[in-house]
């Protein structure tokens, strides 16, 4: 029995758009990139122009979400945010699974020693709390975008790389890896053509659920003024002035929300439809 | 003429534990004092059942195991280093049981047959996976597909195919006809016997498959719970078997002939855990002739002439 | 000529898949008599495990049975309600499976097993004794010992006996093999075979072993079927099978057999082609592709089942009484 008895992409995508709860999904991820991508042509005004004169006005033709306590038009400032959320997700979880990947490969298939003197830095890295190691390294480095990523990446290395070392561990003594060795195939090759292609699959999975835990804590963290420093949108800014004038414009908040659950709910439906996809017993039964 | 391949008094041991506490770890004793030799072009018949470390044999001559005394010898060089086995890599091939397992997952087949060349960095030339594929009997259109689309008999062919992409003169087979249908086994037999002429090719196969065995070997060696308890000529050992296990193994082979019926058990009992090794010679708890002797006292593999050596201390010499 | 326990009747089974049905059953018809083991000999892809899975009523999800029945004693136990049919199952129709690490629980101990399975034992204290007294008989030594195990300290020869044990304990009048060597060693193979021809010779009942493996069938069975792409191609006595075959395929498939021929006589017979595609309605005879002796009748019209001396059977245009 192999985890890594997969279909290949072809079979997996054909099983994805089968599903109607991924393709879902993956249509409101692709809304999201194709927002943050295109920001600058979609956004019908500046993010960050100020026009105090035009505050709080509600939802109306000009202003199709309305404006917030500076007058900035929201909707601009929305599509704005999605930019900002998913470039930090993209990028923090990107960085620490591709970090995590090759530890975790190194991890699996290299010397026993360095196993241990790995597994021993993974595991302390991962019994740090994340809000509080999170709030710790703000106070010294101070908010910003770049903080953020790096407490992001540092906390989510740990379950990356114990996951691909799980699965490095037990391929590394596979038919296929011995195969390769007795036709004398380098450590590298086995590492990188043989191993690395059958231990990303499930990886691919939990990096896009985890992308919506990012887009949360960004949106927590900057709610608290600890993330993404203003005026730069964010949707965690927007709640927190959503919140503030919770009494002079209440729908603010509703607007800000909004996309934050959307966003969550494409990325968790791509990731569940993934999983299924790419589930080779599934994809066995489907096939009976 | 010399021999190819030359294992001598070649034993494995698997530590136990975790090797965490220090001090001295139990060992395991897989495989002991195991000699022989094969000569190019030749087919070695190397039978077994489970628990007798064919396989662990196999993974040692191949360098995938290391080896805690003893010597091998390829081509008359000494294989005691990994760089050692590395510059014999391409000469040597091993097939193994599970084919499909063997073939890397994502790897399409016909990259998966050029592994060879592309570890070797050897320009593939005439012999690429086409003419590869043919040559085991399969269409072009088998390059396209991935190992788990591959029926048991296409999955051995490739297996053969990759096998032979750097025309090797040793091929080491795992259980080359498990799990196939009779008509697929003479297939890939006929395939393994034919490119072994027309290559040139030395045989290993490793196998609990007597028939097999009759078939294609020239010679034969038998194991039991890792030690060699007979060796010599097929033909001689299937018809006048030395040592007891040989020959109960010989008659417990059901046969495709309903007139043929073993009426008499040839063997009784279970084949004993390696953990718990019998003491003297291990065949001794089934055994249908064992004395006292053979409880405290092992043999060992004694020449009995004519090319053929047993360990038992009841076996004849071939006068 | 006893009676008939069990008897297939022109069953075809299909199974839906993706693109179509796969026809693995195609009016197949056979009949295990009591006191006569009954032997079905197939490679893979010729249905017989979809044989055995409907003799005991065990067929999967999506299986459909598009023609036929499974006669148990005259009834059809596939149209049987669910709680007769599980009656059937265990009590009177028992199996052996292949794999007998599957065939046990692997929480509770064989001897949980073996009392669990008595439904028809007076109280605790018999089913312990029957269950001690069936172990002993399959050859287990030391059976106390053995019932305190649990699946996975046994070895594999001891499971398969366990699991023997395990279906003969309910004295079912009908006991299906399925694949019962294939996963043992040769040695331990030849005690099996040796056990299941002892417990014939006191079971009143029938045996039906599913086998790939000639030599099994040939140590074994009275009379055999053979099966190919979903059909019964020839039906007859072991003797006649092996000595006298003759369906096209019988004939190959033992000629083809390594066991089957003296040593080294050069490279040995087989069967050129590939099974059917079983999604494709087959015209003509399944067999012609691969047939040395095919005309054009084979391909075009379907074989008749010509009935010849001694109880043999062939589906074939070409043999003649």
């Amino acid at each position: 029995m192999s985890i890594a008895a997969e279909a290949p992409r072809g079979g997996a995508w054909s099983s994805l758009m089968r599903d109607p709860m991924g393709l879902f999904g993956l249509v409101l991820v692709l809304a999201f990139v194709a927002m943050a991508l295109f920001a600058p042509i979609l956004a019908p005004y500046d993010p960050v122009k100020l026009d105090v004169m035009q505050k709080f006005q509600p939802p109306s033709l000009a202003h199709w979400a309305g404006t917030d306590q500076l007058g900035r038009d929201l909707l601009s400032r929305i599509i704005y945010g999605a930019r900002t959320a998913l470039f930090i997700a993209i990028t923090s979880v990107g960085l620490a699974g591709a970090v995590g990947v090759m530890l975790g490969m190194i991890a699996g298939y290299g010397p026993r020693w360095l196993d241990a003197v790995l597994v021993l830095v993974l595991d302390s890295l991962s019994s740090l709390p994340m809000i509080m190691f999170a709030l710790a390294v703000i106070t010294v480095l101070g908010p910003g975008t770049k903080t953020l990523i790096l407490v992001v990446v540092l906390v989510s290395i740990p379950g990356y790389a114990r996951l691909i070392r799980a699965q490095t561990l037990t391929l590394a003594g596979s038919d296929f890896v011995l195969a390769e060795r007795a036709m004398g195939a380098s450590a590298p090759r086995i590492l990188l053509r043989h191993l690395l292609p059958n231990v990303v699959g499930p990886l691919v999975i939990v990096l896009s659920m985890d992308i919506p835990v990012v887009i949360m804590l960004e949106a927590g963290l900057s709610y608290l003024n600890l993330g993404v420093r203003p005026p730069t949108a964010s949707w965690g800014n927007i709640l927190y002035d959503g919140y503030t004038s919770l009494r002079s414009a209440p729908s603010m908040v509703v607007i800000a929300g909004l996309p934050l659950v959307l966003a969550t709910l494409g990325f968790t439906f791509l990731g569940e439809g993934l999983r299924d996809a790419l589930d080779p017993k599934l994809q066995a039964r489907g096939l009976r | 003429m010399s021999a190819l391949l030359e294992v001598d008094g070649l034993s494995v041991d698997l530590a136990l534990g975790s090797g965490l506490i220090p001090g001295k770890r139990r060992r395991l004793n897989i495989l002991s004092d195991i000699s022989l030799t094969l000569r190019p072009g030749e087919t070695l018949g190397l039978v077994g059942e489970s628990g007798s470390g064919k396989t662990t044999l196999a993974r040692a001559i191949m360098g995938l195991q290391r080896i805690s005394a003893g010597a091998i010898r390829f081509d008359g060089t000494g294989l005691d280093r990994p760089a050692d086995f590395a510059r014999v890599r391409a000469r040597t091939a091993l097939m193994f049981q599970d084919a499909v397992a063997s073939l890397s997952p994502r790897m399409r087949v016909g990259e998966a047959i050029c592994e060879p060349f592309a570890i070797h960095r050897v320009a593939v030339g005439d012999r690429d996976a086409r003419a590869l594929l043919a040559e085991v009997g399969l269409p072009p259109e088998i390059a396209a597909r991935y190992p788990h689309e591959l029926s048991g008999g296409q999955a051995r062919r490739v297996g053969v195919a990759r096998a032979l992409a750097l025309t090797p003169a040793l091929v080491i087979a795992d259980e080359p006809t498990a799990g196939l249908d009779v008509s697929v086994q003479a297939e890939i037999l006929n395939l393994m016997m034919d490119l072994s002429t027309r290559h040139g090719l030395a045989y290993l196969i490793i196998t609990h498959n007597l028939a097999l065995v009759r078939h294609v070997a020239h010679r034969i060696a038998v194991m039991y719970l890792g030690r060699l308890v007979e060796t010599g000529p097929t033909a001689a050992v299937m018809a006048r078997p030395a040592h007891p296990y040989a020959a109960s193994l010989i008659a417990a082979e059901p046969l495709p002939d309903p007139r043929r019926r073993r009426h008499d058990l040839a063997i009784w009992g279970e084949i004993p855990s390696v953990l718990n090794r019998p003491s003297g010679c291990a065949f001794h708890t089934r055994c249908p002739i064992a004395e006292i002797r053979c409880r405290s006292e092992a043999p060992a593999l004694r020449d009995l002439g004519h090319g053929r050596a047993a360990s038992c201390h009841f076996a004849v010499s071939e006068t | 000529m006893t009676d008939a326990l069990l008897q297939i009747d022109d069953l075809s089974i299909g199974y839906r898949v993706p693109g179509g049905t796969l026809h693995a059953l195609r009016h197949a018809s056979l009949t295990a008599h009591a006191g006569e083991v009954l032997g079905i000999m197939g490679e893979s892809g010729c249905g017989k495990s979809t044989l055995a899975a409907a003799m005991i009523n065990l067929l999967g999800a999506n299986a459909a049975v598009t023609s036929g029945a499974v006669r148990y004693r005259g009834r059809d136990i596939l149209t049987l309600p669910a709680e007769e049919q599980r009656r059937i199952r265990g009590r009177h129709i028992a199996m052996v499976f292949q794999d007998p690490m599957t065939a046990f629980n692997p929480v509770l101990t064989i001897g949980a097993q073996l009392i669990d399975y008595q439904t028809n034992a007076r109280d605790g204290a018999d089913r312990n004794a029957r269950a001690l007294a069936m172990l002993e008989k399959v050859g287990i030594a030391d059976a106390a010992r053995c019932l305190r195990l649990y699946p996975h300290e046994l070895s594999g020869g001891m499971r398969q006996r366990a699991a023997i044990a395990a279906a003969l304990l309910m004295q079912p009048n009908v006991l299906v093999a399925d694949e019962p060597t294939t996963a043992l060693d040769v040695t331990m193979e030849a005690q099996v075979i040796h056990l299941l021809r002892a417990l014939q010779r006191d079971f009143q009942g029938a045996i039906v072993v599913v086998t790939h493996h000639l030599g099994v069938i040939a140590e074994l069975c009275d009379r055999v079927a053979v099966m190919y792409a979903g059909e019964v191609v020839e039906e007859g006595l072991v003797d006649d099978i092996f000595h006298a075959p003759r369906h096209p395929y019988t004939v190959a498939l033992i000629a083809s057999d390594p066991a089957a021929l003296a040593a080294g006589a050069g490279p040995l017979p087989t069967i050129g082609g590939r099974l059917p595609d079983l999604r494709v309605a087959v015209a003509g005879c399944a067999f012609a592709p691969r047939c040395t002796m095919a005309v054009d009748r084979c391909h075009t019209a379907p074989p008749p089942r010509v009935a010849l001396p001694n109880g043999q059977f062939a589906l074939c245009h070409l043999v003649t009484p």
